[in-house]
Formats: structure tokens, sequence, C-alpha cells
């Protein structure tokens, strides 16, 4: 059965700033996605604690990014459309993680697959639920 | 400093003897007691509630502007009306902890790239795009893909 699809209206803003090749890209995953569920949603990003985060990544054509959502079993949201800032130096980032810095990596060595099983999507979870519930 | 601090500090360094003879005993338990109890005993003389930039520099093995600049992107935290600058202890400890295990674990190149995977990913979760995309997801404004 295939999944139902929906995008934000930032997805369609940024569809307008893609490239012929980019846009076949972000075809390609929305396809696979109706056909495939999370199991084509990439990976699941981390947490600020280090554990996983209930939203998906799946990189597109070459500096794009693809964030998806899923609030039930049936729907998949592709939430935004990112270019990922090739100038950014991560190190730059590593006084701020510092504190944090210990726990990062000993419990995420590899990037999890977005979900195990396309019957069981990754549920909300308190830190976006939080963020949902503070916006208007 | 007056006699009475001057005495506490000789107790506490006394006390500080009695937890190593412990640790070399192997008596963990007596050694702890001995290290709160000097504890108990150098928080009770006048002392400042943080650190220089320079101890913290010395203790962290990196420059004082190093110091400075991890102060101004939160990565340590001074203390509040401190002038000069002072760095608050529990957050000087939590670095010091990080950053060893940082050095102790720099040629392990799975754990850097999963570090910097973390960094990447803390990043996307703070995209601008990703917040407008939530926003509208929350208000429902959904079309098909």
């Amino acid at each position: 059965m295939p999944y139902e699809v929906l995008r934000t209206p930032q997805v369609t803003a940024a569809l307008r700033r893609m490239s012929a090749r980019e846009k076949r890209s972000y075809e390609a995953a929305r396809d696979a996605l109706r056909g495939e569920g999370c199991g084509a949603g990439g990976y699941r990003l981390a947490a600020a604690d280090g554990d996983d985060y209930p939203l998906c990544c799946r990189h597109l054509a070459y500096a794009w990014r693809m964030f998806t959502a899923f609030p039930d079993e049936e729907r998949i949201v592709i939430a935004a459309l990112d270019k990922h800032d090739r100038k950014h130096n991560p190190a730059v980032g590593l006084a701020e993680a510092l504190p944090g810095l210990a726990t990062v990596g000993r419990r995420r060595l590899e990037k999890p697959p977005c979900c195990e099983d396309p019957a069981e999507p990754p549920a909300m979870n308190d830190e976006l639920g939080a963020f949902l519930s503070a916006i208007a | 400093m007056g006699k009475r601090d001057a005495q506490l500090v000789t107790e506490a360094l006394y006390t500080l003897v009695d937890a190593r003879e412990a640790i070399e005993n192997g008596r963990s338990d007596a050694a702890i007691d001995a290290l709160d109890e000097a504890q108990e005993v150098l928080i009770s003389v006048k002392h400042t509630p943080g650190v220089s930039v320079a101890a913290a520099s010395e203790r962290l093995d990196v420059s004082e502007p190093t110091i400075r600049s991890w102060v101004k992107r939160g990565a340590l935290k001074t203390v509040p009306q401190a002038r000069p600058m002072q760095i608050e202890p529990e957050s000087l400890h939590r670095v010091s902890r990080a950053l060893a295990e940082l050095r102790e674990r720099g040629q392990d190149r799975d754990w850097l790239q999963a570090l910097v995977d973390h960094l990447h990913d803390r990043d996307a979760r703070g995209s601008d795009a990703l917040r407008k995309g939530l926003t509208q997801l929350k208000r429902g404004r959904l079309e098909p893909a």
C-alpha cells in the first residue's frame, strides 16, 4: 500500500530554487517514500542528548537535504528542504558541544536508519513535541 | 589570609595526606571520607567563587584566548559580576572531562566522525528551514508532495 506523502510550503518554495537535476533527486526520494515509507527516509537525526530524534534526513543531489516527519503510520510529511552549507566547519561548533561531548561518541557511532520497520515510523518525542506545542 | 584560615588550610593539607595514604593502602572509603573532610574545611576558608582565566587555561592546557573564546560560545560559564573574569568551577570541570575524552579518543576516526555527524545534526535541527517547515506542519499547512 502506497503511503500518503505531503509537504509543507517551505518545501514548495525550496523546490523553486532547485536545478533540474536537484528536482529529479527530490522526486526520486519522494517516490521512494511513497513506496517504502520511512525505509526511504535516510537516517535518523541525533537529539541533543545523543539519542535519536524523531525526524529523518535524506541527502539529495549536491548539498540538499530532505527532512521528514511521521505524524502517523500512513502519512509522511516532507517538512523541509535545506541546503547544507559546505563552508560550514563542524569544528566551529566544537566549543558549544564540549560540555556534552563525552556522551556523544559512545552512544552513536553510526548513523541509524530512519526506521527498522516501515510499519513503525519514528514517533514524535518530547523534544519535538514541546517545540511543536510551543508554536502558536 | 588570617591566622584562623591559615590553620584551616594546614588542617586540610594533613587530611589530604590521610587521603593519599588511604588510596595507597587500597582503602577507598577512607580516602573518600578524608577528601570530603578536606573539601569541607577548604570551603570554610575565604575563597573566590570561580577560577581565573589563567588558572583555567593551565587546567585545560589551552591558551587564555581559547578560554575567552569558549566563554563567548557558552562552553564555559563565568561567575556573574566577577571582575576580572572568573570561570565557574562546575563548567570548568565538565569541559575538562570532555576535553580529556576528546584527547584520549583523538585518534579514533570513527568516534571523531560520529562527533562531526552529531554537530551536523545539531545544526540541522536548529536550521531556519526546518523550523519553518515544522511550524507549517504544526499549523496543518500541508499539500500533496
